[in-house]
């Protein structure tokens, strides 16, 4: 207790500061000139601590006494762990939670340790006190951010191509780490104009993306083959030389996790692509499943995603253009048919080049060793200039999949989804002699339930009107809420090649719904009319990627 | 090899660059006219491969040994190197090839050596290595800021072998080791170079920092 306490001494201390004041202003010589105020005195004891406020009932049954007030810890827990039998401070703490805040007790110890020397029947010395941890003293968020910030907060990766896109005005996107180019704007060009152009361009003659994001995988071992096909669920065992296969893993529980090309390289060597989010979480799964599950698999696994540069032409122009750089391989489209793989020399550089493709499109995906990316990119926008080669991004690549319904790990499925429920069954082999991962999951019977979501595509009554990526979808909007949920929209965009918009959603039953209206109502209290149409929009056969 | 195909390094447009003027390249600056404690400096293009093994397999180890002319490194977080190629210890069944040799021509002396269960994969577009000097004290609270593996306990390396480790650097990833001089190689992946070359200037600054082709 600091300063003066009584009502006389008070007084008396004010009147006489105020005649020091008077004297100081020239007036009087400092004594007091009126008689003393006469007040009552009480008698005084010293300060005593209070710890404890009492009640006529026991802290047990009186109400809440809280101590330390960042973990709801009271008095009569306190009282409580002591009845328990502990003893030592530090187990009172752990009993009670007491002082673990982020204040390390700072607000509510002392009063708490002064009633655990209570109950224990001795001094708060003999009690004595926890040990204070961080952050008991503050510690400021400079100390904690430190030099990660601004440009360095998080890694931006790069492909080798990045200054080139950069030159030419890419807008970018963020996937994972990596810096995308999303869209490369001409002039004032609005997002959707250049989208737009983008598109016409790879359905017209031919596009040219930085596909080098993508996780690429080296497998070698003698039963890389018996190992590749137990992850994904289609089988990769006769899988020849020059060819590649797409496939789909799944997650135990059967629910789709990624997916990607995997090529035959030669005997026993795999390349394995992934997408680019799913990279790191892929070559960790394969090493999981070898290391901990299947040691006896012999089989390798090396990351080649920085390796490796990846331009991906495509468009009905795209093989001229690949011609005109590329002397040693046989072109032909009976001698490199879609879904093989050639070594070859592409503008000077050896190159492994996939007959692979996104778009639907005739694509030729070229390969070279990073270094040399930048040299191949521009010597294909060389040989692309008299076919006007347009550079696209992530969204032209986005909207040109989805023309195809060619689904999007992660936007068009969230880690609930069977291939069953993607339409994809034909990628679920039905014969391989040894399960895969998530087989057995496929049978559960939730899995096999009519009523799961499953992807669809929309197609709204008002072609010009774009539904929102998430809305939700009900099949009748006068319902009074809460509405029946049926599904969600997980893609959408407007298509130039087709003229209207388009939309991947999934649908309660929606595989057995073709046809069907359906409604989606939004937050402005519009409600956006769809019906329900084959996730294939354009080329439904598809005639183009095998195109001569 | 037509001459017209250009090759950049993934530190190509960090070349000549320094803490004192990070967006511009400066000569004033490498002509000793300011002085820099920390100096980055990039190695050319070289060959890069990832070898996968049995390390207690002695054929395997003096078959590499006899295509590289360096022994294998079998104890853990160590390399040893000759003038032309080093190799550092990853795992135990897991080595990085750094050589002057052609990568695909190290390949296939590697496999026309080697036989059994392995796996030898070219990385070399995939990497860089960084040599790293300067400062000895200037280095160590450099190497301190980026990553919390302590260098500082390495003993002091041999002229044909030391210490390394695979470990965080930055927000990133990097092997480190340590040389003869006293200073440091640091292998790159190339997708991260830009970040940590960025890193390396601004942790640097407060030494003077530049970046050498």
């Amino acid at each position: 207790m600091a300063g003066t306490y009584s009502l006389a001494a008070c007084l008396a201390e004010g009147a006489s500061a105020g005649a020091e004041a008077a004297k100081l202003a020239g007036c009087g010589d400092g004594r007091i000139r009126f008689p003393e105020p006469q007040v009552e005195e009480y008698p005084e004891q010293p300060a005593q601590a209070l710890f404890l406020v009492p009640h006529t009932k026991a802290t047990s049954r009186a109400p809440s006494q809280f101590v330390d007030m960042q973990l709801d810890v009271s008095a009569s827990g306190i009282e409580l762990a002591v009845r328990e039998g502990f003893k030592s401070v530090e187990h009172i703490k752990r009993y009670t939670a007491m002082g673990f805040g982020t204040d390390q007790g700072k607000l509510g110890n002392i009063n708490g340790m002064a009633i655990l020397a209570s109950a224990l029947g001795q001094s708060i010395e003999q009690t004595g006190t926890t040990i204070f941890r961080p952050s008991y003293s503050p510690t400021t968020f400079g100390a904690i951010a430190g030099a990660d910030v601004g440009a360095l907060f998080d890694p931006e990766r790069y492909t080798a191509v990045q200054r080139w896109h950069q030159e030419q005005g890419a807008a970018f996107e963020d996937v994972g780490q990596w810096k995308r180019p999303w869209y490369f704007p001409r002039g004032v060009e609005s997002m959707q104009d250049a989208v737009s152009r983008e598109c016409l361009a790879v359905r017209n003659s031919v596009g040219i993306l930085d596909a080098s994001t993508l996780g690429k995988i080296d497998i070698q071992g003698p039963d890389a083959a018996e190992f590749i096909t137990r992850m994904y669920t289609n089988s990769y065992l006769k899988l020849a030389p020059g060819k590649c296969r797409y496939g789909v893993m799944l997650k135990e529980d059967g629910m789709i996790f990624d997916d990607g090309v995997c090529a035959c390289i030669g005997d026993n060597h795999y390349l394995m692509f992934t997408t680019t989010g799913g990279a790191a979480g892929v070559l960790a799964w394969l090493e999981l499943w070898q290391q901990t599950e299947w040691p006896d698999l012999k089989v390798y696994f090396t990351s080649v995603t920085d390796h490796w540069t990846t331009a991906t032409i495509t468009g009905p122009n795209a093989r001229k253009v690949l011609a005109k750089v590329c002397a040693d391989i046989d072109l032909a489209n009976d001698a490199f048919q879609f879904m093989d793989w050639r070594d070859g020399t592409v503008a000077g550089v050896a190159a492994r080049i996939f007959r692979i493709s996104f778009t639907g499109e005739l694509t030729y995906e070229i390969n070279v060793p990073a270094h040399y990316g930048r040299h191949i990119w521009e010597a294909l926008i060389a040989a692309g200039e008299e076919f006007d080669i347009t550079p696209y991004g992530t969204e032209t690549m986005h909207v040109l999949r989805a023309e195809k319904g060619f689904i999007i790990v992660g936007q068009d499925t969230d880690g609930s989804m069977t291939p069953a429920d993607m339409n994809m069954d034909w990628v679920v082999g039905k014969n391989k002699t040894f399960s895969f991962i998530g087989k057995r999951s496929l049978q559960r019977s939730d899995s096999v339930r009519e009523n799961r979501k499953q992807l669809v595509g929309l197609k709204t009554v008002d072609g010009t009107q774009v539904l929102p990526e998430g809305a939700q979808i009900v099949f009748d909007p006068e319902q009074k809420i809460p509405m029946s949920m049926q599904g969600h929209v997980t893609s959408s965009y407007f298509s130039s090649n087709l003229g209207h918009s388009i939309a991947l959603a999934v649908v309660k039953g929606g595989h057995g719904l073709l046809g069907k209206t359906v409604y989606c109502p939004l937050a402005d209290g519009r409600s956006i009319a769809a019906e329900i149409v084959s996730s294939v929009f354009y080329d439904p056969k598809g005639e183009r990627q095998n195109a001569e | 090899m037509p001459n017209n195909i250009t090759r950049e390094t993934p530190l190509h447009y960090f070349h000549k660059l320094s803490s004192h003027a990070s967006s511009a390249q400066s000569p004033e600056i490498f002509n000793g006219q300011v002085e820099f404690a920390l100096v980055v400096k990039e190695a050319p293009l070289s060959s890069f491969l990832n070898l996968r093994g049995n390390g207690s397999d002695k054929g395997f180890c003096s078959a590499v040994a006899e295509v590289l002319g360096v022994t294998v490194p079998t104890e853990p977080g160590t390399y040893h190197s000759n003038k032309d190629s080093s190799i550092y210890w990853l795992g135990p069944d897991e080595w990085l090839l750094f050589s002057c040799i052609d990568a695909s021509n190290l390949e296939a002396q590697l496999r026309k050596a080697l036989s059994g269960h392995i796996s030898i994969v070219d990385i070399s577009g995939g990497q860089t290595l960084i040599n790293l000097r300067g400062d000895p004290c200037a280095l160590a609270i450099l190497l301190k800021k980026s990553s919390v593996y302590d260098f500082a306990a390495w003993p002091d390396a041999d002229i044909n072998a030391g210490r390394c480790a695979q470990t965080t650097f930055a927000k990133a990833t990097a092997v480190v080791t340590n040389k003869a001089d006293g200073s440091y190689d640091l292998i790159l992946r190339r997708s991260f170079a830009d970040y940590i070359a960025k890193w390396l200037l601004d942790a640097g600054q407060e030494f003077g920092c530049r970046i050498e082709a």
